[in-house]
């Protein structure tokens, strides 16, 4: 009983001991989690108006949803801007993670790279929902990486699709994984939170030994930062909303699915440019997406690999730093190039950067 | 009432006595054995001063702060700025016709 009434979340939120020196890097958690109640908020409500039949998908969003549906375009905007303000926290949380150290708490680190995947593939079957050319497309592109697969891939394939294409099966499948993985998403964010994390309590900037001493109770202090940090997000969170929604958007898939037209640039949502450039890069496709799945995959290895660069020499490790800041450059090339169409010089950027990408986690192994 | 000491009280009683105060949960922090050699630092409001030094020493701490940094953080992006651009433009020249390939029937048909 007592076990539980320490650990109850509301209860370890008002008197976790939180370092008193975490800078606004450390925002990204709550913000992380604010986002994914909104996310789940606006994603029931859109579902209780959208179909999910490939005759009616693409009217019930861009018709009903938007223009006869109360608020409807309202609730749309912030489901679309949610998913992109989402990966942006995401990042900006594993950049933290990763600069400072976090993948020395091994439970932590490796339940954060599970949600991070959850949430592409959420991201990846919300994206298909609307119906639009490039739902479709990039469906089928996505779908069709599990034929390299050796010996099971083409079925591997059929029964993803549900059929022998993109198509009303897939759709329904989507539609009811969409649904179902942001609860699977919650339960491992809970025991990231509430039972990994509430160890020890949060990690600090200078790491190491002073973590263990100079801590503050969570409420009042981080209450109110937490809360100020979603105050400043929320004027550029309403600003995609209210007044820029299509910012982000890609004008191809407000034209209807078509499997007899292609479009020209068939490309992901910007959070997943620099993944779609690495599988770009390699010429045989069963070693694109190889490259593709281990450019998310290598998060995992970091514990086992990276533990001693870590431990109390973080102010000394310059190669460390640097090589921080080179491998994000390279990942935001990289995203130029996953945005950009397959032509010089785009292709031996591609090419030179997705070395790039990998070296720095490669120089560190070893 | 005062209790008997407690070396002489049952085993059961100790027992029931510890599992009481547990769970009546008194609040938080509350009903458990004092901790040593943890110490509790506070501040009063009235010494609180976030502004302190925003003009005279935050300048020259931030400027300390960025110059040491700089050139960890800077040198990549400006070289990821440097070869967009680059690739830009010589994306862009695949697109339009080589001047100088033409130059020669310019220069016969007048036009140099």
């Amino acid at each position: 009983i007592y076990f539980f009434n320490r650990n109850l979340p509301l209860l370890s939120l008002l008197d976790l001991g939180t370092p008193v020196n975490i800078s606004y890097f450390w925002n990204f958690g709550s913000l992380l989690g604010l986002f994914c109640g909104v996310q789940i908020f606006s994603g029931v409500l859109l579902s209780m108006h959208y179909q999910n039949s490939i005759e009616m998908a693409f009217f019930s969003v861009n018709l009903s949803i938007q223009n006869e549906v109360f608020l409807g375009w309202f609730f749309h905007n912030v489901h679309s801007s949610g998913a992109s303000f989402f990966f942006v926290f995401l990042y900006c949380h594993l950049f933290r993670g990763l600069y400072y150290g976090g993948f020395n708490q091994i439970n932590i680190w490796m339940s954060g790279v599970t949600i991070l995947l959850f949430s592409m593939a959420l991201a990846f079957l919300g994206y298909v929902l609307p119906w639009g050319q490039m739902s479709f497309w990039g469906a089928t592109v996505i779908t069709n990486l599990f034929s390299a697969i050796p010996y099971v891939g083409e079925d591997v394939v059929h029964v993803l699709w549900g059929g022998y294409g993109v198509a009303g099966p897939t759709l329904n499948r989507f539609f009811s994984l969409h649904f179902l993985v942001p609860f699977l998403m919650v339960m491992v964010a809970f025991f990231h939170v509430f039972i990994f994390l509430h160890v020890k309590g949060s990690s600090n900037p200078l790491g190491g030994p002073i973590n263990q001493f100079l801590k503050i109770e969570f409420f009042p202090y981080f209450v109110v930062k937490d809360f100020f940090g979603i105050y400043l997000i929320f004027f550029v969170f309403f600003y995609f909303c209210l007044l820029n929604p299509r910012l982000l958007l890609d004008s191809e898939n407000f034209i209807e699915a078509n499997s007899l037209v292609t479009p020209v640039h068939i490309q992901p949502e910007w959070y997943f440019l620099s993944s779609y450039a690495i599988l770009r890069s390699i010429p045989n496709k069963f070693g694109g997406v190889v490259a593709l799945a281990f450019s998310v995959l290598f998060f995992y290895f970091f514990p086992f690999f990276f533990q001693n660069l870590y431990n109390n020499s973080f102010f000394n490790n310059n190669n460390v730093k640097f090589y921080f800041w080179f491998w994000l450059s390279s990942a935001i090339v990289l995203c130029y190039v996953g945005a950009s169409p397959v032509e010089y010089p785009w292709v031996s950027i591609g090419i030179v950067f997705t070395f790039f990408y990998f070296s720095g986690f490669f120089f560190l192994l070893f | 009432t005062r209790s008997r000491c407690i070396g002489s009280q049952s085993r059961a009683v100790r027992f029931l006595r510890k599992t009481k105060q547990t769970m009546v949960h008194k609040g938080l922090g509350q009903g458990m054995a004092y901790v040593r050699g943890i110490i509790y630092y506070s501040v009063s409001p009235n010494e609180l001063h976030p502004f302190r030094g925003l003009l005279t020493k935050a300048p020259w701490n931030a400027l300390r702060r960025v110059s040491e940094e700089f050139f960890r953080v800077v040198p990549p992006f400006a070289g990821a700025y440097l070869i967009i651009t680059w690739g830009k433009e010589a994306n862009e020249k695949t697109k339009r016709k080589d001047p100088a390939f033409f130059e020669q029937e310019a220069a016969q048909n007048g036009e140099l």
